[in-house]
């Protein structure tokens, strides 16, 4: 086929990469998850869903005559030369037990479970290292001054990979907190659906359970002239 | 004319009807508060320590928010209410903009977000007196207040220290002359800028009791119809000491109204305040 | 200027696909015929190579055609020497046993605990963390026919003809008919889903919908679903360990299942736990990569539970077909085969050619739509081709904005957005190029409606529930967006409690391993070669130069 040899006549720029402090020649453009297996790592720790959406992946990195501290995910961060690296293998959390039933949507019963957040310093550190761009502070403090809704909003992106957490002198565990305060948000601050009131007593009279029951019996060649007949919206 | 305007964190909880009534009355003089869009507590007491540049890190990153909306605005002023937020932004912007090795610090540790030092830190009550004036508030008064005494209360953080001072620290008069352009009377209060006790309501509510009690006691004789306060915390302290010693007070609650909330009052722009408070007094 | 994130040879097609935009935006490519449609699928869908299957050498579904790479993991031999074993020394004695940590075996842990199974008597074992899996990724949404104009009976007919009439009717009952409740129970816990002001859900329509249904809370409603149901499960404290898969089940010398062994993958020991009643949640086989494509699957997408469901007699239906999402990534190298959602589609974005003109109606079934892409790329050589050899087709999102106004995409596809935008591509401004990706497992273990798995004579087998994607008969050969999510809460809840039910009565006897034994007889009678081993739990990606210098010294 062309395309193979296409590729063959590609050259790939190698760079050296760190990993643990110990170098290894991989491929340019790679992943950090890609690089670390091409360098010889069978990935246990440190990897999930390899598409940006788990949070597994948490991983920091310097270059070598760069003070800053990177933060990235190993599955959606490609390597640079001269990265030292490494992937964290887990975030320790604390993480409240509660009765979501029991809570009322206010700072008070968020502050009971996680009185840290009150020790926000605003150093806004959260925000600049979130893989996920996610305005951290802002929404630590959305929390501080009530306003849970927005705070839900804001922080709705997150995939909990901890490195806010472990950033933070305030020792908060963002991701823990931000999710009762979704959920504060999604039971007590967001209107209840009616339609599926509605529809819920409906099924409960078995509106739809001869119809069901008919639809069952009916057998392939029905469910074809169905298909094929159906309105769509 | 449109202004960026900062709320704290206070204004957004207990102290909602400081807000509420700010933004309406900036609204009746033709002033447009406009919130930041993102903005962080200023603070409060930590953003005052001198010691270490970083306690002022929260404060200006509220100027950087501000500067970052500033093409929204008429001005490069940035509006408070709430007079610790004022005091707080005020005092980390004039720090910043005499020391400049302080801004490159603090500068160097928000990269990328910088702050240049452009941003005046102002309180409403400023605004009204300076862009607007005093004498204007004559004609948006809709009310006759000429039997109303009103006793003015400052509290520290206002006037002082004299770097930030909104007036003389020591013979303030720009509220006693806000209460007058709307025709009531404003009666003389020797210690209206005494402190109200401050945080010590959290775990000393005593002394704040005692406090509150030595702070009416001068302007008890005047028989005044309320006392008008700038600040959230002076006027939870001023509530809970009027309650607390309502015994020493010979059963009197006198009403405590935000600046604004009188302003509201006098331009006839709250009914429901004006039931609770004016009919209590009769007017 | 041009389009940073893309090379220049690329520049050419994308000016042509801004110049038919405008165009297109009032264009409605007609819907593909029955008969067209068998055409189409027969010529180019991957399923239809006759190369790409065999039939089964062994095993309750013998002489049975699956894929190559299925065949490959059911004919292979254990990991495990079940003389190493010491069944006697039980690590952990529960009710239930939950295999994976997936949106079905949360669903499926808290249900049991709802129905009186206590915490402390509930175990879930998963292979990588808790919630890492498969239902994190779905971005798309869910379906519930919960609207007026709409009824469990219309989202029937929908899934049955989406599925090619394959379904197993019973179980398509439970799924329309249950999904209202789910989604309840889903907003009584606070998944905060996309709502009107006055709380009715944004729903919109979904590959093969007749009705709008499609719930989702922005594009990331799998990891809203699962990330609160873990919550839940973490604060009922129901007892979790992770990196720690399942790699064989256990029985007792009565015939059920009992447990399985678990294998500590940081210390290499083994586990043994002994359950009432196990329920296997293990996902789908994304991760073996069938016909060598790329896939949006999670790192632990192995197929285990069939391998080890299949050694205790579970019979699998419809392996034969597998279901490639249309629209995976093509560029850039770094993100190839993730998942581009279907609700890109959902919300008007045509699939176009290197010269700016449609050549399917957009939201056909997943499988018309991928074959129609692959013809277009193959048959008529009107694809994009990067550098590595990879095919693509333009994904016109910016149409998006178009239609619904700026800022829907940073809204509604912040996910997306996201993704390309690390790699410099601005989807609210340049279409994203995209190829079919392998994506869902269709078939699976066979199961009844209390979710219990049936052997090859449609008997239940004792001890053993299955729930999700490594079942098989609720989406026939085909599943459509939305349906799968619901699947593993209906299923998840119904295993659950009905698990917690069986573990209510019943009695452990002595534990064995002796069907393990069993089959390695019938591997050998059946002339298979000791050479594969599974489950195979993690996928091998290492470098050659790199594997080819592992040595084992034992230390
Ligand atoms: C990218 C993507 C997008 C999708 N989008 C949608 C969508 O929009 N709508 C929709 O309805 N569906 C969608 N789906 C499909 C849907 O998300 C999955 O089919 C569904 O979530 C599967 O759930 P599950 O619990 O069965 O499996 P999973 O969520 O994959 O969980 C499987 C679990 O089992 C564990 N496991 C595996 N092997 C073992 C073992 N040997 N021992 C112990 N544990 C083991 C894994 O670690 C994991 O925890 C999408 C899927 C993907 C990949
Ligand atoms: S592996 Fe899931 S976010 Fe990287």
């Amino acid at each position: 086929m062309t395309a193979q040899k296409t590729v063959k006549k590609l050259k790939v720029k190698m760079v050296s990469i760190y990993i643990m402090g110990k170098e290894y020649k991989v491929p340019e453009g790679l992943t950090i998850h890609k690089a670390m297996e091409y360098a010889g790592y069978k990935l246990v720790r440190g990897v999930g869903c390899r598409a940006g959406f788990c949070g597994a992946c948490a991983t920091v990195y310097r270059f070598k005559d760069d003070y800053r501290l990177y933060t990235g995910l190993a599955c959606q961060t490609t390597v640079k030369d001269g990265m030292y690296l490494v992937i964290l293998p887990f975030v320790p959390a604390k993480k409240p037990g509660y009765d979501i039933e029991k809570l009322k949507a206010d700072f008070s019963s968020i502050v009971k479970l996680f009185p840290e957040v009150t020790r926000c310093v605003q150093c806004n550190t959260c925000t600049k290292v979130c893989p996920q761009e996610i305005q951290v502070m802002d929404a630590i403090q959305m929390i501080l001054r009530g306003d849970i809704k927005s705070a839900a909003e804001l922080s709705f992106d997150c995939i909990a990979c901890g490195i806010c957490s472990l950033r933070c002198p305030a020792e908060i565990i963002h991701y823990n907190l931000f999710q009762l305060v979704r959920r504060l948000n999604g039971k007590y601050l967001t209107p209840k659906s009616q339609h599926l009131v509605q529809r819920l007593k409906e099924i409960e009279e078995g509106k739809f359970d001869k119809e069901l029951e008919k639809l069952v019996k009916m057998g392939p060649e029905k469910w074809k002239e169905l298909y094929e007949q159906r309105v769509i919206e | 004319m449109k202004y960026l305007y900062f709320p704290g964190c206070s204004l957004k909880n207990y102290a909602k009807r400081y807000e509420e009534t700010a933004v309406a009355v900036a609204k009746a003089l033709g002033i447009e508060l406009i919130e930041l869009k993102r903005w962080n507590c200023c603070g409060a007491v930590s953003g005052l320590a001198e010691d270490s540049v970083f306690h002022h890190i929260a404060a200006v990153r509220d100027l950087v928010r501000a500067q970052e909306q500033l093409d929204e605005a008429d001005s490069n002023k940035l509006v408070t209410v709430c007079s610790m937020c004022y005091r707080v932004l005020a005092s980390v912007n004039n720090r910043l903009k005499h020391n400049p090795e302080d801004l490159d610090t603090i500068n160097e540790f928000m990269s990328p977000e910088e702050y240049n030092g452009g941003i005046e830190v102002v309180h409403l009550l400023q605004i009204i007196k300076d862009d607007i004036g005093f004498d204007r508030i004559a004609e948006f008064t809709k009310k006759d207040l000429s039997n109303i005494k009103v006793a003015p209360y400052y509290g520290c953080v206002l006037v002082r220290p004299k770097e930030t001072a909104i007036d003389d620290p020591n013979e303030p008069t720009i509220l006693e002359e806000l209460i007058k352009s709307t025709g009531a009377t404003a009666v003389e209060n020797p210690l209206r800028t005494e402190c109200c006790g401050s945080y010590n309501v959290v775990t000393n509510r005593e002394l704040v009791k005692h406090r509150i009690l030595n702070l009416l006691k001068p302007i008890m004789r005047e028989n005044i119809d309320f006392l008008i306060s700038v600040c959230p915390l002076c006027t939870f302290n001023l509530e809970f000491g009027i309650k607390a010693n309502k015994k020493e007070l010979h059963g009197r609650e006198i009403p405590v109204l935000y600046f604004t909330e009188f302003l509201a009052l006098a331009f006839g722009l709250d009914d429901k305040l004006e039931k609770e408070v004016l009919q209590a007094v009769n007017i | 200027m041009g389009y940073p994130g893309y090379p220049e040879e690329f520049w050419d097609s994308i000016e042509k696909v801004e110049a038919t935009r405008e165009r297109r935006l009032k264009e409605v490519f007609k819907r593909i015929t029955p008969e067209e449609k068998e055409k189409l699928l027969e010529k180019w869908h991957p399923d239809y190579r006759p190369e790409g299957k065999r039939a089964l050498k062994l095993g309750p579904n013998k002489g049975d055609y699956v894929p190559n790479e299925v065949a490959d993991i059911l004919e292979a031999y254990p990991l495990i020497d079940p003389n190493d074993i010491d069944l006697e020394d039980i690590d952990y004695d529960v009710d239930v046993l939950i295999i994976g940590g997936g949106g079905s075996g949360a669903a499926a842990a808290l249900w049991t605990n709802y129905r009186g199974i206590k915490a402390e008597n509930i175990l879930i074992a998963t292979k990588l963390r808790f919630g890492d899996a498969n239902t994190k990724m779905a971005q798309g949404g869910i379906q519930a026919a919960d609207r007026p104009q709409d009824s469990p009976p219309i989202h029937f007919i929908d899934v049955i003809g989406g599925g090619h009439y394959a379904n197993k009717p019973e179980l398509v009952r439970i799924l329309v008919k249950e999904a209202p409740l789910i989604i309840k129970w889903h907003e009584e816990l606070g998944v905060m889903y996309d709502k009107d002001e006055h709380g009715n859900f944004i729903e919109i329509h979904g590959g093969g919908t007749s009705r709008k249904r499609m719930h989702a809370a922005k594009d990331y409603t799998g990891l809203e679903i699962m990330r609160v149901l873990m919550d839940e499960v973490l604060n009922r404290e129901i007892r979790v360990i992770e990196f720690s898969p399942a790699v064989e089940l256990i029985m007792d010398t009565s015939g059920q299942v009992a447990g399985a062994v678990l294998y500590n993958l940081e210390t290499n020991q083994y586990y043994v736990v002994r359950a009432k009643a196990t329920v296997l949640t293990t996902g789908g086989f994304g991760r073996l990569h069938i016909q060598e494509f790329p896939t949006t699957n999670h790192y632990g997408a192995t197929a285990d539970g069939l391998v080890m469901g299949y050694r205790v007699g579970t019979h699998l239906r419809d392996m034969d077909s597998v279901q490639y999402h249309p629209t995976g990534a093509a560029f850039p190298e770094q993100i190839v085969g993730q998942l581009v959602t279907e609700k890109v589609r959902g919300l008007g974005a045509q699939l176009v050619n290197i010269d700016g003109e449609q050549f399917i109606y957009p939201l056909e079934p997943r499988d018309v739509v991928a074959a129609a892409i692959i013809r277009e790329c193959y048959g008529r050589n009107k694809g994009i081709v990067t550098v590595t050899g990879q095919r693509g087709l333009w994904l016109d999102s910016p149409m998006i904005e178009i239609i619904h106004g700026e800022g829907t995409i940073k809204r509604y596809l912040a996910a997306m957005y996201r993704q390309f935008k690390r790699f410099d591509i601005d989807i609210t401004k340049e279409p994203m190029l995209v190829f079919p990706t392998l994506h869902y497992m269709n078939g699976g273990i066979e199961i009844n409606e209390y979710t219990q798995a049936l052997n090859a004579d449609g008997k239940p087998i004792p001890g053993l529930f299955a729930a999700g994607e490594v079942t098989g008969g609720v989406h026939g050969k085909n599943r459509l967006m939305g349906n799968s999510l619901l699947d593993i809460n209906v299923f998840g809840r119904r295993g659950g409690i009905n698990a917690a039910k069986h573990a209510k009565k019943a009695k452990v006897g002595k534990l064995t391993l002796k069907h393990v034994n069993n089959w390695v007889t019938k591997l050998k009678e059946a002339g298979i070669a000791p050479k594969r081993k599974a489950p195979i739990i993690l996928p091998e990606y290492r470098g050659k130069r790199a594997l080819s210098r592992s040595i084992n010294i034992g230390f």
